[in-house]
């Protein structure tokens, strides 16, 4: 495979060196058209090709193709908008213990290379990434003593206690045991012929594009209904949209500015768009300075910005304003106590944002400027990484609505790396970053766990504000030892009101599952309706079920 | 390539001795006859104009997003409105600005190190113009954009003075060269050796007799770098690099195409800035026309 | 002799100076570019391994050597073209990205500006002679205009209004998507057919360069007293300007124009950036904006090379045009 796309770049020299002698020829080939039939490859763009794409689907790597989620698969499926769980390469789980899971596999599921699936497969993969730290990517093995094999079922013995890692388990992608044995290095590992268990195998592979063909030994093979997928390379969001407002691709995962003009207005029949709120973008206040140690301050904060602006000018209305318990709206649902949320309801009110600086202490001069503690205007910088535009433009709005307080904001945009490395060493005053998390604990675990947070100058994981609070650790740690739903709930509601009474982080808006689709060639897409995975075509490992979901258009 | 313009000054021959005062006279005298150097002065005052009015001039605040956001042009918004719902025709005119003072940043950091290492180079001859003269070729031969783009990517900071900076101090090197050359010719004539005869001091002959001699150029090679600055300002803006808060032209276009204004139908958003681009430099490139007879009387003849 | 051994210590001491600037600019620089990796790796809101850390470390060869010995062994990779391996494209090296990307460019902008130095210096060559005519007024102030305006402005226009609103050219690419790289004469059309439009608006907004450094050396040399001596001779006007006037008046430009050989693979990185086109300079733009330290500094050094390879080649191609040089040396 990489000999043949070097031959094909070499070729393009001696290509030009023709074209100069027919260089005003017709450009009369015609654009290869889609047959519109029930029978048509899925054709999809997920990929970012840089300039081309490079052969990767080894699931490990960092870098892999989105084409590996298409053909590996989890032992359980688990929906990312809302935790439902769903059966798959296992039947089922038991926790016998806090410290023992074990899971019971499927029989009767083969290899694409015709060997059957077996517990040895799953313990292997989990071994594997014991051996080699670096494809550890969630730290499971801090948290794991030992995976064995045990006829059809694989046993997970903790050294330390953590039930919500369950959600990294399950959705692992599984490695044929035979096949990954004999790479020396699977860090650096490409896997260009995957031997999976999925509907999928790799069929054939270019620096612009990559097909996928249906796997004919699959488990689940009455389910799936396409016969191939073509992934094309993205390139420049420009050129991106424009093709996908031709049409030319079934299923697209993109930020499109002004979509309801650019793409669904150009055939509403066939193009469609649903976006669920996903990862909460929030203000991040470095806790260690005042102000922003100031509880009062945080509150006038919650009050101070317009969120209904930052969505609707500055993400094209495709999101919405969040609330301060952070969670999604999806996520929220029997986790959460909606009545609390009713109560600490810190809508945008710049009156009332005045008033809690003022009963801070904090005076005004007569140009209207709010005066820090050496007499001189309160001056704040908010970070946002460079390249984030939308997010820049975010930050603006709320230098501006800070400004009518009579604080100064300066928003400042160093690199992505750079922002990062301020965060996680402390060295910033604001900053608008997404708080991710797969389920609800991990966000809240993520955003305020001291465990993941660290003294000014030395690197905290995520807590970047450094929320250094005893109640939360202790509640943190208790629902994640535990199995029983009651206390769960209880803890999450606990958690729910320290982030709606004390505002560690002010939350802004939520993002979403970019989400582009047409019905021209395929239909039984995730619609709000029926919200059965989320919709953009890299989540994992929900388009798994979008994949034996899809019926052709006949 | 329009350096190739400036270079063709090294060719030139000044043989009679000029004094400042003299030197400027002659050289609006002479820009003001030709009619594209006339044309090109009256487009640079325009820009420069509103570069100082801008604010004033402009319909709307450019801090002002209280409009329609993503709009098309209408007699409201003549240019129509940014995704933000800002006025386009607002942050046209404020941009003036700083990309005005772009372009001249560059150009005169440029022009500075140019004449500093290039007259040194050319009057001292010796060890000192050889190293001089291999640092300058050096430079000359570096990658502009590339370098400026992999400094740019590991600055701190964002900002417009960056920007200048940095370009300024990547773009001296042709009208270094230039100069050299220039200075090498002129340290010959008799009134530069009457000068030494009569004990003057290195500076002073430079800034009392060689300067004055290639004004000119000087301002020929200021003008090319200027015009090579807002480009490549304007490239880096584009690509993401430059400061996204300021208004510019480069970062109109910038924001224009993240958010996919042409797809939208809102073409006057990409277009303006780039015909102000254009039209700024072709006022610079008319300009170095009238110049370039100046200098080289054969190619003049257009004034009659 | 000594003009070679000149200009072979002047590419040496180029290279050198290339290289030492590569090394130190991301290390006087402030953020650890290690931790972008580290950061893709890890996946955001997720938790850090200390030991997987430094498994990365060691695969990625982050050293925490002194400066000195980090030097040495930077140079001692350069030589072998060792730019360890991409960030984005982990786990391929540096080098297989730029092998994929070089020829692409190569091909592209290589090919444009050829056409571009005939097209410009020919209708410099016209506008010259026909001097203060109206030819010449629209010429020259057309170029003026194309000159100065940003290139890759002109493309977005382009693509938008001939690729997406006509459909008469390819919208992105190098080639159709989903055909496969071969020798065959339809592919080789395919390419060419790509390749137009990108290489249309490299033409047009470079052209007007050598057009403008052409008509001046023409009116240049047509006051040369040779020149002057020959019409007196009565020679009929065509033949002075072909023979003698343009001969002689390309000389300059032909070294700019190797200068601007060399310059191919830096100059068209907005154009490549625009049309998506699958060269070095669109290598570079994705590296800068993902941040892929190695890959970006890869790119720049063989940026480099090839300007100054080229530069010196015509350096001595210099010698064998114009025999003036050998006695001169350096300019």
């Amino acid at each position: 495979m990489k000999a043949r796309s070097i031959a094909a770049s070499a070729l393009a020299t001696s290509i030009f060196l023709a074209a100069s002698v027919t260089s005003s020829f017709a450009t009369s080939l015609p654009h290869a058209k889609r047959v519109t039939m029930g029978s048509s490859p899925l054709v999809i763009t997920t990929d970012y090709g840089s300039p081309g794409l490079t052969e990767n689907f080894n699931p490990y790597s960092s870098t892999h193709l989105v084409g590996a989620n298409y053909m590996y698969e989890p032992l359980f499926m688990v929906n990312s908008l809302n935790g439902k769980q769903t059966p798959w390469l296992a039947t089922g789980y038991k926790w016998v213990n806090t410290k023992k899971l074990v899971f019971t596999l499927r029989s009767g599921v083969k290899w694409s290379n015709g060997t059957p699936f077996t517990a040895k497969d799953v313990a292997f993969t989990f071994n594997l990434m014991h051996k080699f730290p670096a494809l550890d990517s969630n730290a499971l093995w801090s948290v794991l003593q030992s995976v064995v094999a045990h006829g059809d079922q694989v046993i997970f013995n903790f050294k330390t206690v953590n039930v919500p890692d369950w959600y990294y388990i399950a959705t692992t992608h599984i490695v044929n045991a035979a096949q990954f044995e004999k790479v020396p290095n699977p860090v650096t590992f490409t896997d260009p012929n995957p031997v999976v268990t999925g509907p999928f195998v790799v069929g054939s592979f270019t620096p612009q594009e990559y097909k996928l063909t249906v796997n004919p030994l699959y488990w689940q093979r009455d389910k799936v209904h396409i016969p191939a997928i073509e992934s094309i390379a993205l390139t420049t969001n420009t050129i991106t949209d424009e093709m996908i407002s031709q049409g030319k691709v079934d299923s697209s995962s993109q930020f499109v500015p002004n979509q309801n003009s650019t793409f669904i207005a150009r055939d509403p029949q066939h193009y469609f768009s649903w976006q669920p709120l996903g990862t909460p973008w929030t203000l991040f206040m470095n806790l260690k300075q005042w102000p922003f140690n100031q509880l009062k301050f945080r509150e006038a904060m919650a009050y101070a910005i317009n969120r209904t602006r930052i969505v609707k000018q500055g993400e094209y209305d495709y999101m919405a304003p969040s609330h301060q318990a952070v969670l999604p709206p999806a996520m929220q649902a029997g986790v959460t106590n909606p009545s609390l949320n009713n109560i600490y309801n810190y809508h945008y009110d710049p009156t009332k944002a005045a008033i809690l600086l003022k009963q801070m202490g904090l005076k005004k001069n007569a140009q209207g400027q709010l005066l820090g503690k050496n007499g001189q205007q309160l001056s704040l910088t908010l970070q946002t990484p460079a390249g984030w535009t939308d997010i820049i433009q975010d930050c603006e709005f709320i230098a501006q609505d800070l400004g009518k307080l009579g604080i100064n904001v300066h928003v400042e945009t160093p690199s992505v790396s750079t922002t990062f490395s301020n965060l996680q060493t402390g060295q910033f005053q604001m900053a608008d970053v997404g708080v991710g998390g797969a389920q609800p604990w991990f966000i809240y675990h993520a955003a305020l766990d001291s465990q993941v947070s660290a003294p000014i100058g030395k690197i905290a994981p995520s807590n970047f504000e450094r929320w250094i609070n005893p109640k939360t650790d202790q509640l943190l740690a208790q629902y994640a030892s535990t199995t029983n739903p009651k206390i769960q709930k209880a803890d999450m509601v606990s958690l729910q009101k320290i982030m709606l009474t004390e505002l560690p982080l002010v939350p802004l808006d939520f993002g979403v599952w970019w989400n582009q689709y047409t019905t021209l060639h395929y239909t039984g897409w995730p619609t709000a309706q029926n919200p059965y995975a989320a919709p953009s075509n890299f989540a994992w490992p929900d388009y798994l079920l979008v994949l034996t979901h899809l019926q052709p258009v006949k | 390539m329009t350096q190739s313009a400036v270079e063709i000054h090294a060719y030139s021959r000044a043989e009679k001795r000029h004094t400042w005062s003299e030197m400027w006279g002659m050289i609006f005298k002479t820009l003001w006859r030709n009619k594209k150097s006339r044309v090109g002065l009256i487009i640079l005052g325009i820009f420069i104009l509103v570069a100082i009015t801008g604010p004033l001039l402009a319909p709307y605040s450019i801090a002002d997003t209280n409009f329609a956001t993503s709009a098309a042009p209408s007699a409201r918004h003549w240019l129509g409105t940014t995704q933000a719902g800002q006025d386009v025709l607002s942050q046209l005119i404020v941009g003036t600005g700083d990309s005005v003072i772009t372009a001249f940043g560059v150009g005169f950091i440029a022009t500075l190190l140019a004449i500093i290492l290039g007259i040194s180079s050319g009057y001292a001859a010796g060890w000192l113009d050889d190293i001089l003269s291999f640092i300058t070729n050096v430079f000359l031969v570096l990658p502009g954009l590339p370098l400026l783009i992999v400094l740019a990517s590991y600055a701190p900071g964002k900002g417009i003075g960056l920007i200048i900076l940095i370009v300024g101090f990547t773009s001296w090197p042709w009208g270094a060269r230039v100069l050299r050359s220039q200075v090498a010719t002129l340290r010959s004539r008799d009134f530069i050796l009457a000068a030494k005869l009569a004990g003057d001091s290195a500076p002073r002959i430079l800034v009392r007799e060689v300067l004055p001699n290639m004004l000119s150029l000087v301002i020929a090679s200021f003008l090319s770098s200027s015009l090579y600055g807002l480009l490549t300002a304007v490239g880096l803006e584009f690509l993401g690099l430059g400061d996204p808060n300021a208004v510019s032209w480069g970062s109109m276009l910038y924001w224009a195409q993240n958010a996919g204004a042409l797809m939208n139908g809102q073409w006057a958003w990409i277009l303006a800035p780039g015909l102000c681009i254009a039209c700024f430099g072709m006022s610079l490139v008319f300009i170095n026309f009238g110049f370039d007879e100046l200098s080289n009387p054969r190619l003049r003849g257009d004034y009659e | 002799m000594r003009y070679f051994l000149r200009r072979t210590l002047f590419l040496l001491g180029t290279l050198w100076v290339a290289i030492t600037l590569n090394f130190l600019i991301p290390r006087l620089m402030p953020g650890n570019p290690a931790s972008v990796m580290i950061a893709k790796f890890m996946g955001r809101g997720q938790q850090i391994n200390p030991q997987s850390l430094h498994a990365i470390e060691v695969m990625l060869g982050i050293s925490h050597a002194s400066l000195l010995s980090q030097y040495w062994q930077y140079l001692g990779q350069v030589v072998h073209f060792n730019f360890g391996l991409s960030y984005t494209q982990f786990p391929y090296s540096v080098t297989y990205v730029i092998a994929q990307a070089l020829p692409w460019t190569l091909g592209l902008v290589g090919l444009s500006t050829v056409l571009s130095f005939i097209i410009g210096t020919s209708l410099g060559i016209l506008a010259a002679w026909r001097r203060n005519k109206m030819t010449d007024s629209v010429v020259t102030s057309i170029s003026a205009f194309t000159n100065a305006f940003p290139y890759f402005w002109f493309a977005l226009a382009a693509v938008y209004f001939l690729s997406y609103l006509h459909n008469w050219f390819p919208l992105t690419g190098a080639y159709e998507i989903g055909s496969t790289p071969t020798f065959s004469g339809a592919f080789i059309l395919d390419v060419i057919r790509h390749g137009i439009l990108p290489a249309l608006t490299i033409v047009i907004s470079s052209m007007g360069g050598w057009l403008l450094g052409m008509r001046n050396n023409m009116i240049n040399t047509l006051g040369e007293d040779y020149v002057l001596l020959a019409s007196a001779k009565g020679l009929k006007s065509h033949w002075i300007a072909s023979m003698y006037v343009a001969r002689n008046a390309i000389l300059p430009n032909i070294t700019g124009f190797a200068m601007a050989l060399g310059f191919v693979v830096a100059g068209s990185l907005l154009t490549e950036v625009v049309f998506a086109y699958p060269g070095i300079g669109y290598a570079m733009y994705n590296a800068v904006i993902n941040e892929d330290f190695p890959l970006m500094q890869g790119i720049f050094l063989i940026i480099v090379l090839c300007v100054i390879v080229a530069n010196f080649v015509a350096d001595l191609l210099y010698v064998l045009i114009d025999p003036r040089v050998r006695r001169g040396g350096e300019s």
